[in-house]
């Protein structure tokens, strides 16, 4: 299976299943959950079912496009099922069939694996999926988002495309995956990991990069002041790649780290906040929808 | 009498919580049968990572009826002066259900009264199972749990269905939306369901047809018994670690073992890794052969024979990867001396504001020379214990660590082996990062003890120093850790290595330097430490009043080496003979005595204080002497000799006399004797209960 037919199996599956397909995001963040389909729409109690890819960039995991199976940025494929329905575990085994995995032939486990952002006060509780011993899936039941409880819960599944597919086509470096008919994964992206390897961890200027940090910092915070939540939301993502950038230069002080990733924090409480009471203002339109419906 | 059957279908629970949570629910629910007074005779539990059950067999089909008392009218109203009823005894028996000759006449605090003793019919089973049930259901615990949907249920994992059946009956309850029934499920792929159970009884041979070996104990000895015989296709023994077996038992409901290789060539990695990406990363269990590692392991897969051949397949191929990774990061590793690494903490903080973890090794090597000055190590294991310190920190920088985090100091130690380090070197590098956490191996050399007690020692220093102090449950950096990591080896080495706490601490505070944010460093430290030497002996199972009597004799940081023996030597002599009167004499003199008076306004007259004056002339050098070879047992004895002149003083003398400058040289006797107990421990904070 092609890596690009994966991502049209998933949309087929998850579009059927009843899920927005929604876009990716344009602002860097390190992973699907930043995007606001998932960090906004999993507060407050209306209904929401979203799939999309998000290139999630981690710059502190890049290896210069020499690693086979390490990379700078990756795709998510990123799916939100909120309230998480009840049988959440079999529609996801399903997605697997539905991408030609026998799973009387495999070995599927959920091996338990929590997960928390802390720059954003968002944590769950959940699995690592294992295919075959493959982690393939992070399966998780989000219990706080921006530091808000999220009532009901939203189940998250994000699936790691390039792990998966490496599984699926068997190949031993992720830059040999096939993306399209003779167009491999290297071919459109080792470039792009060699040099942002190279600017993340000798280039970057520390200095202008703190300064970039308080800037958004203040942007954040003028839009917040404003009422924009959106605006205020993509200062928030700024500010947690700065935070991003600099930890991959080895800028940062396990103080100094505690500290950013608490400004990153109360600033993503702030938009969480005044996203509930903008929805709520509204009267929570997609509740009525649900109610409609 | 009826069975009862409860199972808990749930979606996979983490490993780690599979067996306490079964004992729990065998616990809670016989606590609960036998509240409520149905006791069954014998309970049956099992749990996989999908479900908790429990059969109670034997279980009354109803409570038994019981008797309550009632209290009823005060006797000379239910009663005539002829001992007769009256209506208001009627009416009470009659609203009791009993006959009114059945009424009980009692005195009680506040009059005689007549009492009834109504039968409380017993409740059927079923009947109060649905109430039992769900309470029981909800007050498991767990580490942590979560909750789901909209459900306000917390559980370790969303709850997914219920089985309750009492024999063929269902008992019907409702929890977080799920209504309790008579159908479970089997395996995942193997035997879904759902399968209906007709009674109670049927339950373990029901799952097990549907590919569910649910009783925990069988499911482990087959792990065991399957990864065995997988390991000698190989002609190779598992490597059955406890912790691994029990993890992979609670992985899977259907176990089937699978033996895997790998490429030989990954056998050039060094041992630790290997094991560390099978075990922790991937849960394989590794194969040796006369006790080197093969190129093979044993992996158990949740699932029967069926596609045994591409699971196999797959998880070798998923762990060539991982050791491919491994290998390019050892290699990349090895492409500079350890030594070389270590210059690259220069790019690594310790603290921001205090500088980098080179410098940080910097002030190690230095603490390291004190130490060993102080330890009075010969010149050669000097050498070793610096450089070790110079090396100690050099694979933070390594990708290795960066990667196995857990690795951290085994792979400084396997590296400095592979640059010709001398092996005691090796040691205290992979040592000094013990004890990790409570109950942990402490440093087995004295080299690795000495870097594990700088490197804390150096940590405490900076963080106290810029004002870091761990309150309340907040402590980001463990710092109570590290203390009590640094108290448990001094301890381990009080005899042969004995260390100055506070001293230690001192030269490691002058190792930051002049700095205007350490103002107060002394202060916080002391009290810091002092809170934790006071820990650190009530953990150790001191008692309170004698950790208070000998904490109060210091200030600033505890010379903790002195004030265990002191604590001991008080324990001891507690339970000796001689206590009594040795506290006896402590305690007379420090009652009366003016807390402050110790130098006598005009020479000694009365033959009672005169010969209290000789006591105490003939015992302070001794308890001096003493007291400087920390023989406090015996300082403690030689104190209590003091008690017959104490005593003579207070019958011959009064001490308080009206005249102030009696009363002076009597109270400055006294506080001689203060003092010189003083100098072993402070009595006057035991809690001695005295007989009357």
């Amino acid at each position: 299976m092609l890596f690009q037919e994966l991502i049209l199996a998933l949309d087929r599956f998850w579009s059927e299943y009843g899920c927005v397909l929604q876009q990716p995001y344009d602002v860097e963040v390190g992973a699907g959950t930043k995007h606001p389909a998932t960090f906004l729409r999993a507060l407050g109690p209306e209904p929401w079912k979203v799939a999309y890819v998000q290139f999630s960039r981690r710059p502190q995991d890049a290896r210069y496009g020499d690693n086979p199976n390490r990379l700078g940025a990756y795709y998510q494929y990123q799916v939100i099922l909120k309230p998480s329905p009840e049988d959440v575990q079999e529609v996801y085994l399903r997605s697997l069939e539905h991408l030609g995995v026998d799973l009387r032939r495999h070995d599927v486990r959920f091996v338990e694996d929590d997960w928390e952002d802390a720059s954003l006060g968002a944590w769950g509780v959940g699995w690592e999926v294992w295919l075959d011993g493959m982690e393939i899936t992070q399966f998780t039941y989000f219990q706080q988002c921006g530091g808000l409880d999220c009532r009901p819960v939203c189940a998250e599944i994000t699936y790691g495309l390039e792990r998966l597919c490496m599984y699926l086509q068997r190949k031993s470096s992720v830059f040999e995956l096939e993306w399209a008919p003779g167009v491999t994964y290297g071919e459109l992206r080792r470039r792009e990991e060699v040099e942002w390897s190279r600017y993340g961890f000798e280039v970057a200027d520390v200095a202008r990069l703190r300064t970039l940090f308080e800037a958004c910092e203040q942007e954040a915070r003028a839009a917040l002041e404003a009422g924009l939540v959106l605006p205020a939301h993509d200062y928030v993502l700024k500010c947690s790649h700065l935070f991003n950038l600099l930890d991959a230069r080895g800028a940062l002080s396990v103080s100094e780290r505690a500290s950013l990733i608490g400004r990153c924090r109360r600033l993503a409480r702030q938009v969480a906040e005044a996203y509930v009471r903008q929805r709520q203002e509204a009267g929570f339109p997609l509740l009525r929808e649900a109610v409609r419906a | 009498m009826p069975s009862l059957l409860v199972e808990v279908g749930t979606e996979e629970l983490p490993a780690r919580f599979v067996e306490p949570t079964r004992a729990q629910l065998e616990e809670v629910v016989r606590a609960e049968l036998d509240r409520e007074r149905l006791s069954a005779r014998e309970l049956r539990t099992w749990a996989t990572p999908r479900r908790l059950a429990l059969l109670a067999q034997g279980v009354p089909d109803r409570q038994p009826d019981t008797e309550r008392e009632v209290r009823g009218p005060a006797a000379p109203v239910a009663f005539d002066r002829q001992g007769r009823p009256t209506a208001a005894a009627v009416g009470f028996a009659r609203s009791q259900g009993v006959p009114v000759d059945a009424l009980e006449r009692r005195s009680t605090p506040a009059g005689e009264y007549v009492f009834a003793r109504p039968r409380v019919p017993g409740r059927p089973a079923l009947e109060v199972l649905k109430e039992l049930l769900p309470r029981a259901i909800t007050s498991l615990t767990f580490p942590k749990t979560m909750r789901w949907a909209g459900h306000d249920v917390r559980f370790a994992r969303p709850v997914r269905w219920i089985v309750a059946l009492l024999d063929d009956q269902v008992v019907p309850f409702e929890l977080a939306g799920v209504r309790s029934g008579r159908l479970t499920y089997g395996h995942r792929q193997l035997s879904p369901g759902p399968h209906e159970l007709a009674r109670a009884e049927e339950y373990e041979p029901v799952l097990r047809r549907a590919y569910v070996l649910a009783d925990r104990n069988v499911r482990r000895a087959e792990v065991v018994r399957q990864v065995q015989a997988c390991a000698r296709e190989v002609g190779g023994e598992a490597e059955l670690t406890d912790d691994l077996v029990d993890e992979v038992t609670d992985l899977v409901e259907w176990p089937t073992a699978f033996l895997g290789r790998f490429d030989p060539e990954f056998l050039e990695l060094p041992e630790p890794v290997l094991v560390t990406v099978m075990r922790h990363h991937q849960r394989y269990f590794p194969v040796r052969r006369s006790g080197g590692l093969v190129s093979a392991f044993v992996g158990v897969r949740n699932g029967d024979e069926v596609g045994l051949e591409t699971v196999r397949e797959g998880n070798e191929w998923v762990l060539r990867a991982r050791l491919v990774d491994a290998r390019f990061f050892y290699h990349e590793d090895r492409r500079r001396p350890l030594e070389e690494w270590g210059r690259r903490l220069e790019l690594v903080t310790f603290h921001e504001k205090l500088g980098s973890m080179q410098e940080k090794v910097g002030r190690l090597v230095v603490l390291c020379g004190w130490l060993a000055r102080h330890t009075e190590l010969d010149a050669s294991q000097a050498e070793y214990l610096q450089r070790a310190a110079a090396l100690c920190k050099a694979d933070l920088s390594t990708h290795m660590v960066g990667e196995f985090p857990e690795l951290q100091g085994v792979i400084g130690s396997l590296y400095a082996r592979l640059d010709g380090e001398r092996e005691e070197v090796c040691q205290a590098i992979e040592e000094h990062h013990r004890p990790r956490g409570a109950g942990d191996r402490l440093p087995a050399t004295d080299l690795g003890a000495l870097l594990a007690v700088a490197d804390r020692a150096d940590t405490l220093a900076g963080f106290l120093g810029i004002g870091i102090v761990p309150t309340g449950s907040a402590d980001p950096y463990g710092l109570r850790r590290s203390a009590s990591g640094l108290l448990d080896i001094l301890h381990d080495r009080l005899g042969r290595l004995p260390v100055d706490l506070a001293a230690l601490l001192e030269v490691a505070l002058q190792g930051y330097g002049e700095r205007p944010e350490f103002a107060g460093a002394h202060r916080r430290l002391g009290e810091f430490l002092a809170d934790r030497v006071r820990a650190w002996l009530l953990e150790r199972g001191f008692a309170h009043d004698v950790v208070n009597a000998v904490l109060s004799g210091y200030s600033g940081v505890p010379d903790f080496v002195d004030a265990v023996a002191r604590a001991d030597a008080l324990t001891e002599f507690r339970t000796q003979p001689e206590f009594a009167s040795a506290y006896e004499a402590f305690d007379r003199a420090y009652r009366i005595w003016d807390k402050q008076t110790r130098k006598s306004p005009s020479p000694l007259e009365e033959p009672a204080e005169l010969g209290l004056d000789r006591a105490l002339a003939r015992a302070e050098p001794r308890v001096e002497e003493l007291v400087r070879s920390r023989a406090y047992l015996q300082a403690l004895a030689h104190l209590g000799g003091l008690r017959p002149e104490v005593a003579r003083l207070f019958d011959e003398v009064l001490v308080n006399d009206p005249d102030p400058q009696l009363r002076a040289r009597r109270h400055a006797l006294l506080g001689r004797v203060v003092d010189l107990f003083w100098k072993v421990a402070h009595l006057e904070h035991l809690v001695v209960t005295r007989e009357a």
